[in-house]
């Protein structure tokens, strides 16, 4: 009798007494992170924390990358499927690494993949950001990130100057309405002196009867885009706007990707158009 | 006048009117008194600029490019006794392209303004030096042919090299746009750059051309009256390559405009290659013109490529010379 009621007694205490550890919130939390991107290492290295990434895309480090310092020392990896699987991720964040079939992929394999996501104006940024940093489990990181980008929105659309800008790329793109850097623009309290929506040559007939107050020249700073012999940036008419005009450089870091770092280059504009 | 005496202010006329036509074009509309009254120095200084410094550059680039690839087509053509030779077919754009790529993409032409087109001339003396090599080897202008469709593979094959390890997509775009043929964007910097090495390659062409009218009877012939064989071909391979490497540098590889001007002209001036020189160079410098007027009005999303029209008219051309060849001497 003594021994059926110990064992019951045993039973009992295993079933009911076990102490509530947060099991299932540490088993969702990813711990073995791998993004496979540019685009996705900006968010995975500014919300995560170094013992819980696996490695990055080989672009971290580059000139272009926003988070280029953090990225020093972590590993990398190609964003070749094969490669990113013999690492046995938790989490695979991307926007366009790995092709577009990347992600039902990972998928089909158990991986979960986080989608950067695209984004066509900064409120649509600011909800990424929280997107991302909740899938990183990383809620606080993010809100901040997005508190601190709102502040800077309100303060420099107090400042509005209304002034025009022409934005420029040593390939001799500019961009009109419909496109993150014309939200960059706007929200700058600018004007883009490109009207036509969309990607295109910067406009070397119009340039000659009517100019901007500004330039935004971008990626000047890198080598990345420079060595197109077509560029109409070449042509002396587009040449001239760099020494006649006052130029506000805006660094490739700043607009490569959505994400809070636009907020820098909206900030070089207002400050460039005072 | 003379059956012929009419062909040269013919394509003259011809081609200021193709020029002023091209000048028509832009993103700005402007009629063609505006445009006329922006030549002859109008008051409106906004107009001035738009045809002087952006619409005239690339109509004068696209003449240019042409007249460099005509005048050395005509000469190789005479050289290598063969209406199938131009600089295209015998891999000389291409090894000149590929010269200018390979500058591009390891920084030597942002060393100075004139790596650019000096690397292009490199590789098309060195193209055309080759082929002068097997020349004096070989009797046989098939042969010849070959070894040019073999350097053009090469060049081919080592731009597809760099294009693989091209190091961002703006890299890339610029190889494939020097694979393809523009004079898009282009401005007096770069035709001053290309200009003084089309001119020394077409004086060295003309000063030469009595040779290749003697080679029209033959080479033993040509070599019985006189003609030294040797210094013929050193000087139109030069000629030739300069001049192509000129026209590489201004608009990349455009092929094809070069066996189809002297095969125009020849009914006109006869088989004498010395003869259709200049008119050659005419009439490619107007074709590419007018492709380029068409590249610009075509409604397209994104604007095609010189070298791609001048291509989709030549290469067509070339197939029916050379099957028209195979029939006369079948």
């Amino acid at each position: 009798m003594s021994r059926l009621t110990l064992l019951l007694l045993a039973i009992c205490l295993s079933c009911c007494g076990a102490p509530p550890t947060p099991k299932t919130t540490e088993a969702a939390r990813p711990m073995r992170i791998v993004s496979l991107d540019y685009c996705a290492d900006q968010y995975v290295l500014k919300f995560v924390d170094m013992d819980r990434i696996l490695a990055v895309s080989p672009d971290a480090a580059e000139d272009f990358s926003y988070m280029q310092e953090a990225a020093v020392g972590v590993p990398t990896v190609r964003p070749v499927a094969e490669d990113v699987l013999l690492m046995k991720p938790d989490l695979v964040v991307r926007s366009y690494g790995g092709g577009p079939d990347a992600a039902k992929f990972f998928a089909e394999v158990g991986v979960p993949v986080l989608d950067i996501g695209w984004a066509p104006d900064l409120e649509a940024v600011m909800s990424n950001i929280q997107r991302v940093a909740d899938g990183l489990d990383e809620h606080e990181r993010g809100a901040l990130v997005v508190r601190r980008m709102k502040t800077r929105l309100q303060e420099i659309a107090q400042q509005a100057e209304g002034k025009s800008v022409l934005y420029m790329t040593p390939a001799g793109v500019t961009t009109g309405p419909g496109t993150l850097v014309h939200e960059i623009i706007t929200a700058a309290g600018l004007r883009n002196f490109e009207t036509q929506s969309g990607w295109r040559s910067i406009p070397l007939e119009d340039l000659a009867y009517r100019q901007p107050d500004l330039i935004g020249a971008a990626f000047f700073e890198t080598l990345t885009n420079h060595p197109d012999a077509w560029s109409p940036m070449k042509h002396p008419v587009a040449r001239k706007q760099l020494s006649d005009q006052t130029v506000v450089p805006l660094k490739g870091a700043w607009t490569s990707c959505n994400g809070w770092f636009l907020m820098d280059a909206v900030e070089a504009l207002a400050e460039g158009a005072k | 006048m003379t059956r012929t005496s009419w062909l040269i202010p013919a394509l003259l006329i011809a081609s200021v009117l193709a020029m002023f036509g091209a000048c028509l074009l832009g993103s700005t509309p402007m009629s063609p008194a505006r445009v006329l009254s922006a030549f002859l120095g109008g008051t409106d200084a906004a107009d001035r600029l738009v045809v002087w410094q952006i619409r005239l550059p690339r109509a004068l680039a696209a003449y240019l490019v042409g007249a460099a690839l005509g005048i050395s087509g005509a000469a190789l053509q005479g050289l290598l006794r063969n209406p199938l030779a131009e600089p295209g077919v015998l891999g000389v754009s291409a090894s000149a392209s590929l010269a200018a790529t390979f500058s591009l993409y390891y920084g030597l032409a942002a060393v100075s303004p004139w790596v650019l087109p000096m690397a292009a001339m490199f590789g098309a003396l060195a193209a055309t030096s080759l082929i002068a090599i097997a020349a004096i080897r070989t009797q046989s202008v098939v042969t010849l042919i070959l070894i040019g469709v073999g350097l053009s593979s090469f060049a081919g094959a080592a731009m597809s090299l760099l294009m693989n390890l091209a190091p961002n997509p703006f890299s890339l775009s610029d190889m494939i746009n020097w694979m393809l043929g523009s004079v898009a964007n282009r401005s007096f910097r770069e035709i001053g750059f290309s200009v003084p090495f089309i001119l020394a390659g077409a004086a060295i062409l003309l000063a030469s051309r009595r040779g290749l009218s003697a080679l029209t009877l033959g080479e033993e012939a040509a070599s019985g009256i006189g003609l030294d064989l040797r210094r013929q071909r050193i000087l139109t391979v030069l000629g030739a390559g300069l001049a192509t490497g000129g026209s590489v540098a201004l608009g990349g590889a455009i092929g094809f405009v070069g066996i189809v001007a002297p095969h125009i002209i020849r009914p006109f001036v006869g088989h004498d290659a010395a003869r259709s020189l200049i008119p050659s160079a005419m009439l490619a410098g107007l074709i590419l013109v007018l492709a380029d007027i068409g590249v610009r009005i075509l409604p397209s999303t994104n604007e095609l490529k010189l070298g791609v029209v001048a291509a989709l008219i030549g290469a067509p051309a070339f197939v029916w010379i050379a099957m028209r060849r195979r029939a006369i001497n079948d």
